[in-house]
């Protein structure tokens, strides 16, 4: 259904064009699910913006996006509103400002149904009541409440609840649960994944926690400077990490079983300045000097690939 | 395209502002002509050489008598924000030190005072002293008091609630000392830029009590009052209007795009919490 | 929402208790004795007197103050010392000039304001906002009365367009009314327009900004339909308070551009008043005028509280 096809993306920023993303490429079907792993700046939520066509102005895209087979890329800004909210939903970080805060909730659910189907205020509000029950925000929660007098948590249920109105064909939730409460985490990802289910809609998860990657996508791709270094399905990439940033990641995670985290030594490449050859190199633990030659491409066997010309595992 | 205007606000705020200063001062020891000179047979004159802005009704050269009035504007301006922020700085500070129904109280008498502009407080006292310029300063010097106190008592409000202030009060700091150490400094460039944008609005609030006859009196120069007379003979020598209106407008423009250049220039520094 | 209404109605009515008591200690009890001020110091002292008892001034204070305000909420505004006919009659008459001109300006000065304000938001950074901006700088700078006799020079006497000065009264017609106010509301307007214009512009960049515009683009919207239907309410919410904070400067403008087109107000009434030293006309007209101003400000909060359901106190 979603073809990403290379991907590239660079922003103009200090008077420059800073690249993004290189070379980013997965599918993504009906009934599947991926998730984007990785730190801030790894690009991930970038990859999300390009497919929405919600890149800042000035941005340069190369590459290939389709959607059930039409290029996004190359659609005019009209055919892209018609595909935003109809055909892809987004759900975007920070639940406390993500809603009008002048409109009542069910309004600003039923906006999507009246723009993309024209359908009459009354359709549109009792459609909109349905769906906020089905996020789990029915009985006391009336659509006629405001966003300031929900807690962070049910405002997210009423995103997704927008997102999901017109029944679009993907769902794409960048750090959905990042801003809210851990119990809270917990309810909001169960209530994605059986919404995905429910609907067969795809989904694309993007988040820095693997556990919550572990738990919700069937296939997993962990992003480091606006590359893909490792891919798999969940399962096959937890049980034999092969990048040794993936493994990093995971050890650096904060768990429930009191593991102390162990940090990443060194920082994040300044995209402007990334040293060729592999960008996880001066951070890495086995590190190599052909690390600092070239770019590994993604290779291994299967449905199981990595990034690295000494991956820990070999895939 | 904007942010390269913006960093000429400040050069060319600063120099309209230099310049009406320096006329201003300049006029106190010397004038092209006496302001007040009258001189009948060259009542009315065009621009020429001898009055490059022409002559008014009685004959003084156009030219002293704006020049004149800057220094005129200037003090009433002047003295009006020193008033407003002598006496509004230290309530607004007051109020947001001591919280509670003081701060309320303060800020409600504020809200009053908004509720006569400068012109009417100008009109109950020149309906009680007769009208002149120390009335008019008196007039927008009280309308500024609540200007400075309100901005005085937010901006000082957000930083009260910093934690430095917190590890201030901890260590036994008093209100006073916290105020004028901590406060005050943190304050002052919000406070610097109100000041050009009420020092601007004064300039314009003496022209407008002055053309109505409640300003600075004849014979002593204003601008609005220059206006006023203009008008009567605005058919015969349009030319009068327009260099009085022109010295306001551009000694409020030069302030405002000073403080507008102050404002960026500070920026960073100035937590804005919006 | 009522709880809200009934608190506001309750500092209104607290608000112009005040102001009516600042009015009337500053005109009644400051300058000691007004029946002086009216005769003179060199009047002599039974004059005085009966004077004094003819105004009802030897009454306490309190009473005073009690008399003039009951006569306020009746209409009962008391009798022109230089007239002597109601002050009441005097204001009538005025209002019908003044109050449509306030209007006519308030309306004139927000509909450039915001349209303008949005498109320089919209485009910002470009040459029309450059421009757009270029001019709103300038024209916040320009004294509204200077601005009034530049059109009266323009539109009046290099082009015979529109009266120079003076109202007919709207027995001639409500277009010959209108033709003689609108150099005056446009006087009035440009500027406070300049300033409204600035301030739209930056509140509507600020909530363009917003994660809740994104949302809104995320669902499908277009740029401009997200910009009129989420960002731009968001951004009325300041723009409104300014519009009931302008309400005051204008009404203070009314009053000087009514001498400048020699319009029949309210702001000559008070001009005369005060060379006549007619105090009693004076102190209602004051009072008027403030009261207007907080009024319309406490209608303004009102607006705020329509528009932002925040506003409404918890829960709603």
């Amino acid at each position: 259904m979603l073809e990403v096809e290379d991907l590239t993306v660079a922003l103009p920023a200090r008077g420059q064009l800073v690249p993004v993303l290189s070379g980013v490429s997965f599918a993504l079907d009906r009934h599947d699910s991926v998730g984007l792993v990785g730190e801030s700046g790894s690009g991930k939520s970038m990859t999300a913006l390009a497919i929405m066509g919600l890149l800042p102005p000035g941005a340069r895209v190369a590459g290939r996006i389709a959607l059930d087979g039409q290029d996004l890329l190359a659609a005019s800004e009209a055919d892209m509103c018609a595909i935003r909210g109809r055909r892809i939903g987004m759900v975007f970080q920070e639940p406390m400002t993500a809603l009008n805060p002048l409109q009542s909730i069910g309004a600003q659910v039923a906006e999507p149904l009246r723009v993309h189907f024209r359908l009459s205020r009354a359709e549109s509000d009792a459609k909109a009541a349905r769906l906020l029950e089905r996020v789990g925000l029915g009985g006391k929660i009336s659509p006629h409440r405001y966003p300031h007098q929900l807690s962070g948590g049910q405002r997210q249920r009423v995103v997704i609840a927008a997102a999901l109105a017109c029944g679009p064909d993907l769902l794409v939730a960048d750090e959905p649960t990042t801003a809210l409460d851990v119990t809270v985490q917990a309810q909001v990802l169960a209530l994605l994944a059986d919404l995905a289910a429910e609907s067969g809609m795809g989904l694309l998860l993007i988040t820095h926690d693997l556990g919550v990657v572990s738990q919700t996508v069937a296939r997993v791709l962990v992003m480091y400077a606006g590359r893909v270094v490792e891919r798999g399905p969940t399962q096959a990439v937890f049980d034999a990490m092969a990048h040794p940033y993936t493994r990093a990641l995971f050890a650096a995670r904060p768990s429930e079983a009191g593991e102390r985290p162990v940090a990443i030594p060194g920082q994040v490449p300044d995209p402007l300045h990334r040293p060729p050859g592999c960008a996880f190199a001066p951070r890495c633990r086995r590190v190599q000097p052909d690390c600092r030659q070239k770019v590994p491409p993604l290779e291994g066997r299967g449905l199981h690939l990595s990034a690295c010309f000494h991956p820990e595992v070999a895939p | 395209m904007m942010s390269a205007l913006r960093s000429r606000s400040l050069i060319f705020g600063a120099a309209i502002s230099v310049l009406m200063l320096l006329v201003a001062l300049i006029s106190l020891a010397w004038t092209p002509y006496s302001p007040t000179a009258i001189d009948i047979l060259h009542k009315l004159a065009a621009p020429s050489a001898a009055h490059p802005f022409g002559t008014d009704h009685l004959g003084r050269d156009v030219l002293s008598m704006i020049m004149a009035g800057a220094s005129s504007s200037l003090s009433v301006a002047m003295i009006a924000v020193v008033v407003g922020a002598g006496l509004g700085v230290p309530l607004g500070a007051f109020a947001a030190a001591r919280g509670g129904w003081i701060d309320d109280l303060v800020m409600r008498a504020c809200d009053l005072a908004f509720a006569f502009p400068a012109l009417l407080t100008a009109v109950m006292i020149t309906a009680l002293a007769g009208p002149g310029a120390g009335n008019a300063m008196l007039a927008i010097g009280i309308f500024n008091i609540p200007v400075f106190a309100r901005i005085t008592r937010s901006s000082a409000r957000q930083v009260w609630a910093r934690d430095f202030v917190l590890a201030a009060r901890t260590a036994g700091r008093g209100d006073i000392g916290i105020t004028a150490l901590h406060i005050l400094p943190n304050i002052a460039a919000v406070l610097l830029v109100q000041t050009t944008i009420q020092f601007a609005l004064a300039i314009v609030a003496d022209a407008g009590l002055s053309y109505v006859g409640l300003g600075t009196q004849p014979p002593n120069p204003s601008w609005g009052r220059m206006l006023n007379d203009a008008q009567t003979f605005i058919w015969r020598a349009p030319l009068l209007a327009v260099f009085p209106g022109l010295a306001i407008t551009l000694s409020v423009l030069g302030l405002n795009l000073l403080g507008d250049g102050l404002q960026d220039l500070l920026d960073p520094r100035l937590r804005r919490g919006r | 929402m009522t709880a809200y209404l009934l608190r506001r109605i309750a500092i209104l009515l607290a608000t112009l208790f005040a102001a009516s008591l600042v009015v009337f200690i500053v005109l009644q009890v400051l300058p000691g004795d007004p029946a002086a001020l009216i005769l003179g110091t060199g009047a002599r002292e039974d004059t005085l007197a009966a004077l004094r008892h003819q105004l009802g001034l030897d009454a306490p204070l309190w009473l005073r103050y009690a008399r003039w305000i009951g006569g306020l909420f009746v209409g009962d505004f008391g009798v022109s010392y230089t007239y002597h006919v109601p002050v009441t009659e005097l204001v009538r008459q005025r209002v019908l000039v003044s109050l449509p001109l306030a209007v006519f300006a308030i309306l004139l000065s927000t509909l450039i304001a915001i349209p303008v304000g949005v498109a320089a938001a919209a485009r910002r950074g470009g040459a029309v906002d450059a421009g757009l901006m270029g001019v709103a700088q300038v024209g916040v700078a320009l004294p509204n009365f200077w601005l009034g006799l530049l059109l009266i020079l323009l539109f009046a006497i290099r082009l015979p367009w529109l009266p120079a000065s003076g109202f007919p009264g709207w027995d001639a017609g409500i277009w010959a009314g209108f033709r003689a106010l609108l150099l005056p509301a446009v006087a009035l307007a440009l500027p406070q327009a300049a300033i409204l214009a600035r301030v739209t512009r930056a509140a509507v960049i600020d909530t363009l900004g917003e994660d809740f515009v994104r949302t809104a683009r995320a669902k499908g919207l277009t740029r401009r339909a997200a910009l009129w239907r989420h960002a731009v309410p968001n951004a009325l919410i300041p723009v409104v308070t300014l519009i009931g904070l302008q309400f005051s400067f204008l009404l203070a403008g009314t009053v000087i551009i009514e001498n400048v087109f020699t319009l029949p107000g309210l702001g000559r009434l008070v001009f005369q008043a005060i060379a006549q030293r007619d105090l009693i006309v004076v102190q209602d007209l004051v009072v008027l005028l403030a009261g207007s101003v907080i009024v319309v400000n406490f209608l303004v909060d009102l607006a705020a509280a329509w528009i932002d359901p925040r506003l409404r106190g918890a829960g709603a």
